[in-house]
């Protein structure tokens, strides 16, 4: 339990400094682009250390797909904290887990159970009720 | 304007579980440090190319915040791994997803005093609920 406190608290200071980020108006690119490379620096570390490199050409894809959604979903992420609160943002894309539960169902044909169900349906009313208040300029 | 920005982002998170639940279909389980690795190396080399396009130099605070926010997603993945190891899913699974947006709602309030709206603090709940369902 101890290690899953850690692992809480240390993910939860980075999407933080997320915000401060864009509070000290950084440069998204950059700060994009330097915690990419400091996450693969690390552990490429750890790959080293363990001494094996696997690679398998069906891996290609996978990290395509990996590496274009991290690197824009974060931009993106980085952009709405300039608007909205970063707590909010933070849960709505926490919430995405539903998008591979619904690629389960309708790719690999797993059949969810009615706890799953229940979680799916009620992802999208705590969406709407999460939604922040757009700002209205009159005049 | 914050919900135009917000949808993309969580598509793509979702894309990006996608894939990390393609490397489990796909059976590349050995290869998932690998996977970890190259696929913040892509994300890495897209943001070099528009780097390169804007030729905008990082100033320091740029290369600070930015080693933070990578040391800080390395550590805690790092224990994430330890945990799931030691825990049985049913406990790590709900625990990390719930205790990781009931911290960072906690951290906000802390640093910059933002106050949730009574519909929001009922998203937040329907939010954890779900993803107890989801994870269990």
């Amino acid at each position: 339990m101890f290690y899953l406190i850690l692992g809480i608290i240390f993910g939860g200071i980075g999407s933080i400094f997320y915000k401060l980020a864009e509070e000290k108006m950084c440069n998204r690119l950059w700060i994009n682009t330097i915690s990419r490379l400091t996450i693969a620096f690390s552990i490429s570390l750890y790959i080293i250390y363990k001494g094996s490199f696997q690679f398998n050409l069906k891996l290609l894809g996978v990290v395509l797909l990996g590496g274009i959604s991290v690197f824009f979903g974060r931009w993106f992420f980085m952009r709405a904290l300039k608007h909205g609160k970063v707590s909010i943002s933070w849960i709505m894309l926490n919430l995405a887990v539903l998008i591979p539960v619904l690629a389960s169902i309708f790719i690999w044909k797993e059949i969810p159970d009615a706890k799953k169900i229940l979680g799916m349906c009620l992802i999208p009313v705590s969406l709407i009720l999460l939604r922040e208040k757009e700002s209205i300029k009159c005049g | 304007m914050w919900l135009k920005l917000i949808l993309p982002a969580f598509f793509l998170e979702g894309l990006l579980s996608i894939s990390q639940k393609l490397i489990r279909e796909l059976d590349l389980g050995e290869s998932r440090n690998e996977y970890i690795f190259l696929y913040n190396i892509v994300a890495a080399i897209i943001g070099i190319c528009f780097l390169i396009r804007t030729k905008k130099a990082p100033q320091k605070k740029d290369v600070f915040i930015g080693s933070i926010i990578g040391l800080m997603f390395c550590f805690g993945a790092f224990f994430c791994l330890q945990a799931v190891l030691e825990l049985p899913g049913i406990i790590y699974f709900p625990v990390t997803s719930v205790g990781s947006i009931l911290w960072v709602t906690f951290l906000s309030r802390l640093i910059w005093k933002e106050k949730l709206r009574k519909t929001q603090i009922c998203g937040l709940l329907l939010a954890c609920v779900s993803l107890i369902l989801l994870t269990t």
